[in-house]
């Protein structure tokens, strides 16, 4: 007998294909899923504040907020940063230009303006929250 | 039951609709119970068993990267829980010893099971698996019965290939040798 005769072997392929599976259980999917839907739910792990670390966002920020500031500061080591006489004359208008028109919409309205302000105070806050703690995969799963 | 392709399941279960992966155990059940009945040997346990594989399944489908299929993958988890299951219970693997085997044609015992009737055939299958080891049994009925290739059964049971050849090889005359010795005491 060879040894790769069992590769080509049509007796036992016919015998085999001729013999039926065991069946479990009426009720085994259904048992299955109700261990699956009973087991304890495990809450989305939140990111760990550091990896935000991690991403390129938190230091293109400090970056624009430190040019900004660098550009429109009085101290007097600033004053030879190349460039800041252009800055605060032909961007830093532009720039002020960009929330001009937040302006009228906050001072029409000062009688709610404190209410509204922890409002909108609070709405950030929670987006900030939601764009800085994602829930990494949220789905079902469970713990064992 | 049409059933889809395991992947679409796989998507659904993994985007959060729980109730797909209901189909994916409806259509691996019967392999998953056979796979562990073969080697547990009892309904019970075996079932029990087999639950737990799907679960366990469902705990780690998103650690399941698609490299095998996902049958494979399912049948590995099923094969382990069997094999740790049946450690437990300090069973002990009857090595096949070639020397034993007794010379015989296949092609004699082709044409004495051609004269039975399907069932009695059948039946002289089944009683000849029963005489092998629980392991060899589920090997062989994987190769010929659910046509896994030689990869397949090598990533489920963690053989190598040329282990799981080898094994084969040996299984079958093992197997041959039993029919042999049950068509002639018919």
């Amino acid at each position: 007998m060879e040894k790769e005769d069992f590769l080509s072997d049509d007796l036992l392929k016919d015998l085999f294909r001729n013999q039926s599976w065991e069946n479990p259980g009426d009720d085994f999917t259904g048992n299955v899923m109700e261990q699956i839907l009973q087991a304890p739910e495990v809450s989305p792990v939140k990111k760990p504040f550091y990896l935000i670390l991690l991403s390129s966002w938190p230091y293109i920020l400090l970056l624009l907020v430190s040019v900004v500031f660098l550009m429109t500061s009085d101290l007097p080591f600033t004053d030879y940063i190349p460039g800041k006489e252009y800055f605060a004359k032909n961007l830093l208008p532009y720039l002020g230009s960009l929330f001009s028109g937040f302006k009228p919409l906050v001072s029409n309205i000062k009688t709610i303006s404190i209410p509204l302000m922890i409002i909108l105070a609070g709405s950030l806050l929670v987006g900030f929250d939601h764009f800085l703690f994602r829930k990494p995969d949220v789905r079902h799963q469970t713990t064992h | 039951m049409k059933f889809q392709d395991d992947s679409e399941y796989i998507r659904r279960v993994l985007s959060g609709d729980v109730a797909a992966y209901a189909s994916l155990v409806a259509k691996h059940k019967n392999l998953v119970f056979s796979i562990v009945l073969k080697i547990i040997s009892n309904r019970e346990d075996a079932e029990e068993i087999s639950q737990d594989v799907f679960l366990k399944a469902y705990q780690s489908l998103d650690t399941f990267e698609g490299k095998s299929k996902f049958s494979t993958w399912l049948y590995r988890i099923a094969y382990n829980a069997a094999i740790s299951k049946t450690r437990k219970k300090r069973v002990e693997m009857v090595a096949i010893e070639e020397t034993v085997i007794t010379n015989y044609s296949t092609e004699g015992i082709g044409r004495n099971m051609n004269d039975l009737e399907e069932n009695q055939r059948q039946l002289i299958l089944e009683k000849a698996l029963l005489r092998l080891p629980a392991e060899d049994t589920l090997l062989i009925t994987l190769f010929y019965k659910n046509e896994n290739s030689i990869d397949d059964i090598s990533d489920i049971t963690g053989l190598s290939v040329s282990n799981v050849k080898v094994r084969l090889h040996r299984i079958r005359k093992k197997l041959y040798e039993e029919m042999n010795g049950l068509i002639k005491r018919n």
